[in-house]
């Protein structure tokens, strides 16, 4: 009895076994790159996008595969933003890369110098046959020319924006009506503000005034406002430790160590912010500073009438702009790279884009868009949607530096918790980040 | 062995057999374990950013590897998180096992318990900690602060963030120990421990004279295998606090994936991988060292 | 030591185990009964425990927002692959090593030793590119083939065939019985508790397996379920901590289904496998 179960289970695993190799080889070759069959062009295209943005994303790509029967695009999800640039960057190695995709702001001159991406201006000026797009409707500051200092490069069009966004302040209106205060226009209006708004209990914070993740964003905006740069004139020589650099920082320092007023949410890149978010909503926190892009989040689950303002200024007012651009990859076949610019004008044409930023926080990227008499009317009816955009007069650049990234993925990001955790200075840590980053650009 | 002597052909063929049966998993091992090693030395000697050509550095990673503050850091954080890890859930499990070593439903049912979390993914246990740890409105403070304890950052302030991560590793880790310790106390012959006690000795005496020096062999296979998995900690870190604050939680292989796939300095991540190998081979051999002399003063 | 104990340190003893176990059991009921909570209700402070009405519709709106379908097949056909692979060639290396002399076999087995220390974060860079040259990324192979043997389940299955007696080898031997037959028809069985150990961690290990599918995957037609709930923490739109719990509860179900059955013989397997 013994014998005949073991060979009956070995037949069995056999057949599992067989079963499961060829199961395996079958689903082995998973086309998931172009391919031209019957006269359709495949695009590949990677996005960022998760939640309910995705959902936007997907309809949109439907969209377009129904009214362009000659392409069909195929969307999918990799991940944040560092994550899908990461595989972006592996997969271009290999034929299994896509053929568009969208990256944030400051990934786009490395990607350039390393000649990953295609040029765009000839499609933009309707050569080859493709569809021409007016590129003066684009909004100047959420363009790739007003996005980027090209520190007197001579840059072609190779990128088109997409959603974008600026960071604004979230305010809990009825909070700040108890406590009698108005969103600060100034640094120390909202040191101020914060020292009113916090809520103690003992020893115990029941509620924060301000809350801000310690990230590159929002220091880049600060550093501006002190009247500060990142790089010099050249973009040889990094000036960011300077005194505006460090007011910058030392304000974030003095919040959270000094007035207690200011919470720095654990975590790293978009886990903190989901943390300011989430204590936002739960009313532990009166004001926070966060992207435009999560308005419609937080407006439809605050239990709260919330508000926005503009950032406060200090020397002037200045703001990033943030989101991500559309690129094409340089590598792939013709065919596909002129059927993803057909996709990516689209995208961004005054109809997709009034969409997009309807459904999400983004802003409208087109200026016909913006000035049209139905968006007039919905910003009346929802004037937080029109903070970003009145806000781009303060809009500032980013040097187009091929050490852009870098500087703020390795050098700046990670360290910029340490005076602010630690007892180590503002001074020290940006003079070792700018030493660093001088290193790296003279290499 | 005992095995007899069979003549040459026999022999011959005996070899053929040996070598037929293992050479699917030699080949495995080949190509997805020797080979990768190899080409990891070699890429170390080289910068290579992913799209470009690689650039001959020579010895140039290690130097920069060396002298850079925050691969010491690294390692510190590695080693203090392995050993406390390590440390905690062999005590703890081998403490539960004694506890459990009794017969009874109940015990059943509490082992199952205490070992369901080892079988949970750390994707979920990892989310699920990040909400459990935070530090306004996170159930770990909140029954902290019924007992009167002020809301403590147990992931935001840089000395305590390791250590929140050992306590959840911890956590979740201990019932392996648990399970393994209490084989091992279950393959213990009851008459040794019997004729112990009828001779007078006390609970203590017996555990240390008979109960520990059998478990020895059980203690070290924990102890190898914990101290590989926890240098091996990834996913903890990747979704709890990426390294942070301030590289307070990067500790080796969290550090290797980041400089390979976040900053695209794959040779200088795979310096750290060769580094990271030659360490964890020395550390693992002196155990097993340890473990074999084990099992040879142990007369089979 | 199981004779006289003081029947206040057996209770002592027991309110100890429980509290662990709550300890450890508590985290999963919260992510279970947070998973049918509205996100509002995840966000207040205190939190609580019970839901105020359970929103069964999350489960649904997660398994809707990706192909959840597709995750679970794919976790389900890499971790059967690599367990039965592995299951297999283990035996048979386990017991050439064990059994069987020929030149050089200590050697190669402590390159098996060696393959069991060197984890997949020291190799995935190299394989990343080796797959991509031999065009099997982004395929189920390329999360299979990598695992297709543990250093493990050789080590082990080697440990529990030393045990056997040569009688009985020797005596199905004589019965004719070709090397396999030994090994699937009397080894195996007698070392079944070993076995099944094996396979179960390494089951929990390759379901879980979030890092392994992150690098070699690329896409959604391959993509197991820890990376798919992985990826459910969406950013640019906000946290949905409900669906995020609800992702959580479908990842870890089958394998407590699982455990639950196989509980006992597990703890069975343990107590027989020899560590000695």
């Amino acid at each position: 009895m013994e014998r005949s179960s073991v060979r009956g289970w070995g037949v069995r695993w056999a057949s599992v076994l067989g079963l499961l190799l060829v199961l395996s080889s079958g689903s082995c070759k998973r086309d998931d790159g172009a391919s031209e069959a019957d006269g359709v062009v495949e695009v590949s295209f990677w996005y960022a996008y998760g939640g309910t943005n995705r959902q936007v994303t997907e309809e949109l790509i439907a969209s377009f595969n129904a009214s362009h029967p000659k392409i069909r695009v195929k969307g999918t999800y990799q991940g944040d933003y560092f994550e899908a640039l990461a595989k972006v960057r592996v997969a271009s190695r290999t034929s299994r890369g896509p053929a568009v995709t969208h990256v944030v702001s400051e990934s786009l001159p490395a990607l350039w110098e390393d000649g990953l991406v295609e040029p765009l201006d000839g499609y933009a000026r309707g050569e080859g046959g493709a569809t021409a797009v007016d590129l003066a409707d684009f909004i100047p500051a959420l363009s790739q020319d007003g996005t980027f200092d090209y520190l007197g490069k001579e840059v072609p069009l190779f990128a088109l924006p997409f959603n974008r966004s600026t960071p604004i302040v979230f305010y809990n209106k009825k909070m700040l009506a108890d406590a009698g205060v108005s969103p600060p226009q100034t640094w120390e209006e909202l040191e101020a503000a914060a020292r009113t708004l916090t809520v103690r209990e003992g020893d115990q914070t029941k509620v924060w005034g301000f809350e801000l993740p310690i990230s590159w964003w929002f220091w880049y905006a600060l550093l501006h406002q002190a009247d500060g740069r990142l790089l010099s004139e050249d973009g040889k020589t990094a000036m960011f430790g300077h005194a505006a650099g460090q007011e910058a920082l030392g304000l974030l320092v003095r919040m959270v160590k000094q007035d207690k007023t200011m919470k720095n949410p654990p975590g790293r890149d978009y886990n903190a912010w989901e943390v300011a978010n989430t204590d936002f909503l739960s009313g532990r926190v009166a004001m926070i500073w966060t992207s435009t892009a999560f308005l419609n989040y937080l407006t439809e689950n605050a239990k709260f009438e919330l508000g926005t303002a503009f950032l406060p200024g200090f020397k002037r007012k200045a703001v990033p702009t943030g989101g991500t651009f559309f690129v094409v990859m340089k590598g792939r076949p013709e065919a596909e790279k002129r059927a993803g610019w057909e996709f990516v004008r689209w995208m961004t044409e005054p109809e997709q884009t009034k969409l997009w930023s309807q459904k999400t926080g983004y802003m409208p990227v087109r200026r016909s868009v913006v000035e049209s008499a139905e968006m007039k009317a919905f910003y009346v009816e929802h004037s937080n949607w029109r903070t970003t955009i009145d806000q781009l007069d303060h809009a500032v650049r980013f040097p187009f530096s091929p050490k852009l990234l870098e500087i703020q993925r390795d050098l700046l990001q990670p360290n910029l918790e340490k005076p602010v955790v630690t007892d180590a200075t503002v001074e020290s840590v940006l003079g070792k980040a700018e030493a660093d980053a001088n290193a790296l650009l003279g290499r | 062995m005992g095995t007899q002597r069979r003549g040459g052909g026999a022999r011959w063929r005996e070899a053929l057999t040996g070598y037929g049966l293992v050479l699917p998993s030699m080949a495995v091992f080949a190509v997805f374990y020797l080979y990768p090693v190899a080409h990891t030395l070699y890429l170390s000697f080289f910068n290579w950013n992913l799209t470009g050509d690689p650039k001959p550095v020579g010895l140039g990673n290690y130097e920069a590897l060396l002298s850079d503050e925050v691969f010491g850091e690294v390692l510190v954080n590695t080693l203090t998180y392995s050993l406390a890890t390590v440390a905690v859930t062999m005590v703890g499990g081998l403490g539960l096992a004694l506890l459990l070593n009794r017969p009874g439903r109940v015990y059943g049912v509490l082992q199952a318990c205490i070992f369901t979390s080892y079988i949970v993914s750390w994707v979920g246990v990892s989310l699920l900690w990040i909400w459990m740890l935070d530090a306004q409105f996170g159930p770990v403070n909140g029954v902290l602060s019924a007992f009167g304890v002020s809301p403590v950052d147990w992931l935001g302030d840089p000395d305590l963030a390791l250590w929140s991560l050992v306590g959840v590793t911890s956590w979740k880790t201990v019932g392996y120990d648990m399970v393994l310790f209490l084989a091992g106390l279950q393959s213990i012959p009851v008459d040794t421990l019997e004729a112990a006690e009828m001779d007078g000795a006390s609970r203590w005496q017996r555990f240390w004279s008979i109960t520990f020096p059998q478990l020895m062999p059980t203690t070290l296979f924990v102890l190898i295998t914990s101290v590989i998995m926890t240098f091996q900690g990834f996913d903890v870190v990747r979704v709890m606090t990426q390294g942070g604050p301030v590289r307070a939680t990067t500790i080796y292989v969290y550090f290797i994936y980041e400089q390979a796939f976040g900053y695209f300095k794959v040779g200088y991540a795979a310096a750290a991988v060769v580094l990271f190998f030659v360490v964890l081979l020395g550390v693992t051999l002196v155990q097993f060292r340890l473990f074999d002399r084990q099992r040879r003063e142990e007369a089979p | 030591m199981r004779t006289e104990t003081h029947p206040t340190l057996r209770a002592a003893a027991l309110a100890v185990l429980t509290l662990v176990a709550l300890l450890e059991v508590t985290p999963y009921l919260w992510m279970m009964t947070t998973s049918l909570k509205s996100l509002p209700e995840v966000t207040t402070f205190p939190p609580t425990m019970w839901p105020l009405s359970p929103q069964w519709g999350n489960y649904v709106e997660v398994w809707g927002s990706a192909p959840f379908g597709s995750y679970l097949v794919s976790s389900l056909v890499v971790t059967v692959s690599i367990v039965a692979l592995q299951s297999v060639l283990s035996c048979l290396a386990g017991y050439a090593f064990a059994r069987l002399r020929f030149r050089g076999r200590d050697a190669l087995f402590y390159v098996v030793i060696a393959c069991l220390i060197i984890p997949p974060q020291v190799r995935f860079i190299s394989i990343f590119l080796l797959l991509d040259t031999v065009d099997l990324l982004n395929t189920y192979a390329a999360q299979i083939l990598p695992h297709a043997s543990s250093a493990l389940g050789i080590f082990l299955m080697r440990q529990a065939f030393l045990a056997v007696p040569q009688e009985l080898i020797d005596a199905a031997k004589v019965d004719g019985a070709s090397t396999l037959r030994v090994i699937f028809q009397i080894m195996v069985p007698l070392a079944a508790p070993t076995l099944v150990a094996f396979m179960l961690f390494s089951a929990v290990y390759h379901w879980n397996d979030y890092f392994w599918p992150l690098i070699v995957t690329l896409d959604e037609t391959v993509r197991p379920l820890p990376l798919g709930v992985a990826l459910l923490r969406e950013q640019g739109t906000g946290a949905r901590w409900h669906l995020i719990m609800a992702g959580n509860v479908i990842l870890v179900v089958p394998l407590l289904v699982v455990f639950a059955f196989a509980q006992r013989r597990i703890v069975k397997a343990f107590v027989f496998s020899s560590m000695k």
